[in-house]
């Protein structure tokens, strides 16, 4: 009878180490992704199971290889290791469950509710409202990016319209009507620089304005100049060099690049140089020395620059298209007209030649 | 310059200057009918967290501070806000703590602490991509395939964003 009472005993030990495994392996599948391994760890423990017990446990099920190879290696995290790969094998990549991501507290907090474990609703557990005040501190670009990540989020983007009001006011109420001349020099005055029509046909008209209906479709689709980024134009031409020794003409090949940045302060910096946009889009600035300053303007999709040289004023006309799937990144060169700083007589420059630079690309700088 | 107890969630009691109520618009509201010696309860707001509160708004002067940067433009904090020690105030926070922070501040009515907060948070989202987003927040794929094309489609500036800001 003792004997007998030893084996139940023995018996129900094992079904409840079993069982344990059982939870622990369903938890981690659930878990795995969500938690850390640490913080894994750590409520298991909390909660009371018997990790080391069960790492034995499983370790006699185990494949004698992966037995042997973890004999040497009796640490109880290198044990409960194995449970965790062992228990992840529907998770492709074993070391990343392990490992788990580094900020997965968020999520934690929903998952724990009994609502959330198991079920496919997304778990973040921030009131809208308090969304909402998030979303506020980002720009348009950035919130329709997050919109896609969920439809809460997707939800939030579209009850906070009025943002966009804020970022309509940033683009364009600021930018379009230049008040006073920043490019004083030669001139004094705006009539002189730009004209009669000045600045009365550098802004959109209201009608204009009004046929958006929307402030988000508005910032979408107005023509916009942007200012958190450089437009780059590469420009490669052949030159015809002196003759070399043998008589035959040599050619150089030319490369260079050109620079072109705008600020909501209506100035415009130029900078021609040979260095390439990866290491040089940082430097584009009005405090690089390299740079030729000026000032710009917009009606519609035209843009006008004028470009301050030594001795004589470029006036470049810019057209803003768009690219597929963009809007308004490219600047396509029209026309450039230069003048003396003394006379206000224009001449039209040839630009229908290698030299001249026919689009430029926007580039974002981060 | 009168002095008021706020009674924490666990019943400790905090002695403060009056002038909080510049801070909190909570504060504000309950001292236009305060009678002296009388405690306020805060019933959601935990120890630590008025702790923190307080320490904020010590070195603060109870007056408020210049709102973070808004948009921001950087994923880092310390760009966003004018005074150093505010980024490091929230920065020794982790997430669970500023969730925490910002429920006891929106229970309060602060705003100053809680844009502090949040825009940590949104430092946090920040250039991040769609994807990491999901993983990191344990956000399971909503919308199927079918719905993803149509966003991208009717939206294609909203894809444009990952390569600008």
């Amino acid at each position: 009878m003792e004997r007998s009472h030893a084996d139940i005993e023995q018996a129900i030990q094992r079904t409840l180490k079993e069982n344990t495994a059982r939870a622990i392996l369903k938890l981690t599948e659930i878990f795995g992704s969500i938690f850390s391994r640490d913080q894994f760890l750590e409520a298991l423990e909390i909660s009371g199971f018997n990790v080391d017990d069960t790492a034995a446990y499983l370790q006699d099920r185990l494949p004698s290889e992966k037995k042997e190879a973890n004999e040497s290696k009796t640490k109880p995290e290198d044990q409960i290791d194995l449970i965790l790969q062992e228990s992840s094998l529907n998770i492709v990549n074993t070391e990343n469950t392990v490992e788990g991501p580094k900020t997965g507290n968020l999520a934690l907090e929903f998952s724990l509710s009994p609502i959330y474990i198991n079920s496919e609703v997304p778990v973040f557990y921030i009131v809208d409202e308090i969304l909402k005040e998030i979303f506020s501190f980002f720009s348009a670009g950035e919130r329709a990016r997050l919109s896609s990540v969920c439809k809460t989020w997707k939800m939030i983007d579209q009850t906070t319209g009025y943002l966009y009001k804020r970022d309509c006011h940033d683009l364009w109420v600021k930018t379009s009507r230049p008040q006073g001349n920043i490019f004083f020099y030669p001139f004094n005055n705006d009539i002189e620089l730009w004209g009669e029509e000045y600045p009365k046909n550098y802004t959109d008209s209201p009608e204009f304005c009004k046929s958006f209906k929307n402030w988000r479709n508005m910032w979408v689709k107005r023509p916009k100049i942007r200012f958190h980024g450089v437009y780059i134009s590469r420009i490669a031409y052949f030159r015809q060099g002196q003759v070399n020794l043998d008589n035959l003409p040599s050619y150089h090949k030319v490369v260079f690049y050109r620079y072109l940045r705008f600020y909501s302060d209506f100035s415009v910096c130029c900078i021609n140089t040979v260095k390439k946009p990866r290491e040089y889009v940082r430097l584009v600035d009005k405090s690089n020395a390299e740079c030729r300053l000026g000032e710009w303007g917009r009606s519609g999709n035209r843009v006008v620059m004028h470009l301050l040289a030594k001795n004589e004023i470029f006036t470049y006309q810019l057209d803003l298209k768009s690219s597929p799937g963009y809007y308004f990144d490219l600047l396509k060169l029209v026309k450039v007209q230069s003048r003396s700083a003394h006379n206000q007589e224009y001449s039209d420059l040839n630009i229908n030649n290698d030299a001249w630079p026919k689009w430029f690309k926007f580039l974002p700088i981060r | 310059m009168s002095e008021i107890t706020l009674v924490s969630k666990e019943g400790t009691k905090i002695q403060i200057s009056s002038q909080f109520s510049n801070l909190s618009g909570f504060i504000h509201n309950i001292l236009q009918d305060y009678q002296q010696n009388e405690d306020i309860s805060l019933a959601s707001v935990s120890f630590i967290n008025l702790q923190m509160i307080l320490e904020y708004a010590v070195h603060h002067n109870f007056q408020v501070p210049q709102p973070p940067r808004c948009p921001i433009t950087s994923p880092n904090i310390a760009d966003n806000v004018s005074d150093p020690w505010d980024a490091e105030f929230v920065n020794r926070l982790n997430e669970d703590q500023i969730i925490d922070l910002v429920t006891a501040t929106n229970f309060l009515d602060m705003k100053s602490l809680m844009d502090l907060c949040l825009a940590k948070i949104a430092c946090m989202f920040k250039y991040k991509d769609i994807e990491t987003l999901r993983k990191e927040y344990g956000i399971t794929e909503e919308f199927t395939a079918e719905i993803e094309e149509k966003l991208k489609s009717d939206f294609p500036w909203a894809m444009e964003a990952e390569s600008n800001d």
